[in-house]
C-alpha cells in the first residue's frame, strides 16, 4: 500500500512540523479587563452591529430621570432551528444595545436530550451573557445544542438590527 | 463589521464568522463555496452514510487504495497521528469495539474540514475570520481588521458546567492562522474510547490542543486528533501530554475533578461574571 511505503518519510516530516510549533502563544495574563470595563465594552451586541455608544451609561438604565437617551427595550425572538435532536429557539431582550436577558422558548425534548436540556438551559444563558462581558470571539468544545442555541441567538441579533 | 453564517452539515453545525469587510456578493459567493465544500466532505467522509467512501472503507468493501486521493491523504494523516500519539488516536478504534476491519479517519475530519473551509475563505480574500466546526476551530488574520494588536479570544468549554466556559486562550498575530480543538465530556458525555483496550476512560474531562497553521497543511487535524488522544489516554494522558509538549504541541487538560494542567499557561481563568447590572 502506498500509505505504508510513504509512512516513515511522512512521520519524519511530521515530527519536524510539530517541533516548529514550539513557543506558541505570546501569553498575556494581565489583559483581562475589570468587570466594570468589561460591562461597558462592546460585546456580542455591539459586534452584531447595534449601537455601541448607547451601551455606555448604566446609571441611565437604572434611573429613567437621569440625562441621556431613553432606554430602548426590545424583545426579539430568534428563528427556531432543528439541531437533529430537536428544535432550539431563544428569546433575547436587548436594552440600550446590550443583551440583558436570554430565554429558551424551545429546547430538545425526550430521552437523553431532555436531560441535557434541563441542566443546559440556565447555563447556556449564562454563557451567552458571559461571552458578551468577556468579548469572547468563539468557543472551543461546544457542539450540538449549543450550536443551535448560538444560531437562534444570532438570528435574534440580526433581527434587532432591522 | 461581522457576518456570521451557520452551515448545517456533517451532523452538526459549522459557524463561519467573517470579519473582513467585503461586499454582500463576495461574502455570498464565499459562503456558497464553503457550504458546497463541507457538504462534499460530509458525503465522502460520513460514517453515517452507508454510501460514503469512508463507510465502505470501514466495512472493508473497499481498500484505501481504491478511494479518491483526498480520502487516501486523510487516512494517511490519521495513521501518522496514530504514531505521534502512541496509538491513543487511532483510525482502527472501531476494530476493538465493533470488529470493523477498515480504518475510520473521521476522528480528525471536523478539524480538517474547518481548515479546508478557512482555506476557501482566504482564497476568496476574506482573510480575517473564525470557522467553528462544532467546537473545533480555525482562526485566521485579525479579530478586528486593521488592528495588528488585536487578539482572538477563544473560550474553552467547561466540562463541569455544560454550556459554560472554563476560561479562554488568546491567540495573537505571531501566526497568520491558528487551530484550537477541544475534546471531552462537556456536551456528549464520555464517548471517546481507548483504542488499545476499547474501554472509555473518564479521567480526562476535557483536552484542548492549540497549533499554529503557518506552513502546515494539516495543523487543525493535528489539534483535533491530539485532543481526542489525550482524552482516550485516560490516566496515561499526563505522560502523553509530556511527549506531545516535547514535540512542540500546546495543550490544556482538565480532569474529572476540575483540576487544570496547562504547561504553558495558555488558559486565563477569569471569573466570568454575568452582565446582570442592567437586568
Amino acid at each position: 500500500m502506498s500509505v505504508q511505503r510513504t509512512r516513515a518519510r511522512r512521520i519524519a516530516a511530521f515530527t519536524g512540523m510539530l517541533a516548529t510549533i514550539a513557543g506558541l502563544v505570546a501569553l498575556r495574563t494581565a489583559t483581562t479587563p475589570p468587570p466594570t470595563q468589561a460591562l461597558d465594552s462592546p460585546g456580542l451586541a455591539a459586534q452584531a452591529g447595534t449601537n455601541r455608544t448607547a451601551a455606555g451609561s448604566h446609571s441611565a438604565q437604572r434611573s429613567p430621570a437621569s440625562a441621556g437617551p431613553p432606554p430602548r427595550n426590545r424583545v426579539v425572538v430568534g428563528k427556531a432551528y432543528d439541531v437533529s435532536y430537536g428544535v432550539v429557539q431563544v428569546k433575547v431582550t436587548i436594552k440600550n444595545a446590550r443583551i440583558t436577558d436570554i430565554k429558551p422558548l424551545s429546547l430538545p425534548q425526550g430521552g437523553r436530550s431532555s436531560d441535557i436540556s434541563r441542566c443546559a438551559a440556565p447555563q447556556l444563558r449564562r454563557e451567552a451573557l458571559s461571552a458578551q462581558s468577556a468579548h469572547i470571539d468563539s468557543v472551543s468544545g461546544a457542539s450540538y445544542t449549543s450550536a443551535g442555541y448560538a444560531r437562534s441567538l444570532q438570528s435574534a441579533l440580526d433581527q434587532s438590527r432591522r | 463589521m461581522t457576518q456570521v453564517d451557520v452551515i448545517a452539515t456533517m451532523g452538526t453545525e459549522v459557524s463561519v464568522d467573517v470579519r473582513t469587510t467585503a461586499s454582500r456578493e463576495v461574502l455570498g459567493t464565499a459562503i456558497e463555496a464553503v457550504t458546497a465544500r463541507l457538504q462534499g466532505i460530509d458525503e465522502t467522509f460520513s460514517p453515517w452514510r452507508a454510501s460514503s467512501w469512508v463507510s465502505r472503507l470501514i466495512s472493508g468493501s473497499v481498500l484505501t487504495t481504491d478511494c479518491p486521493l483526498e480520502v487516501q491523504h486523510v487516512v494517511e494523516v490519521s495513521m501518522l497521528l496514530m504514531d505521534v500519539t502512541d496509538g491513543f488516536f487511532s483510525p482502527f478504534w472501531r476494530g476493538r469495539l465493533y470488529d470493523d476491519p477498515g480504518p475510520d479517519p473521521t476522528g480528525l475530519v471536523k478539524g480538517w474540514a474547518a481548515q479546508q473551509a478557512s482555506d476557501l475563505l482566504v482564497a476568496h480574500g476574506l482573510v480575517d475570520h473564525v470557522v467553528n466546526a462544532a467546537g473545533d476551530l480555525v482562526v485566521s488574520g485579525q479579530s478586528t481588521p486593521g488592528d495588528p494588536a488585536s487578539m482572538w479570544r477563544i473560550g474553552i468549554s467547561d466540562p463541569q458546567r455544560a454550556g459554560a466556559v472554563a476560561g479562554f486562550v488568546e491567540l495573537d498575530q505571531t501566526a497568520s492562522r491558528w487551530a484550537v480543538a477541544t475534546s471531552g465530556t462537556a456536551e456528549l458525555g464520555i464517548h471517546v474510547s481507548d483504542p488499545h483496550t476499547g474501554r472509555f476512560p473518564g479521567d480526562i474531562a476535557s483536552a484542548t490542543a492549540v497549533t499554529r497553521l503557518d506552513g502546515t497543511d494539516e495543523g487543525a487535524a493535528v489539534a483535533d486528533a491530539c485532543a481526542t488522544a489525550l482524552v482516550a489516554a485516560g490516566q496515561g494522558a499526563h505522560s502523553l501530554l509530556e511527549r506531545l509538549t516535547e514535540r512542540g504541541l500546546d495543550t490544556i487538560l482538565i480532569d474529572r475533578k476540575g483540576c487544570v494542567r496547562d504547561p504553558r499557561g495558555l488558559l486565563t481563568r477569569e471569573l466570568l461574571t454575568v452582565a446582570t447590572r442592567s437586568l
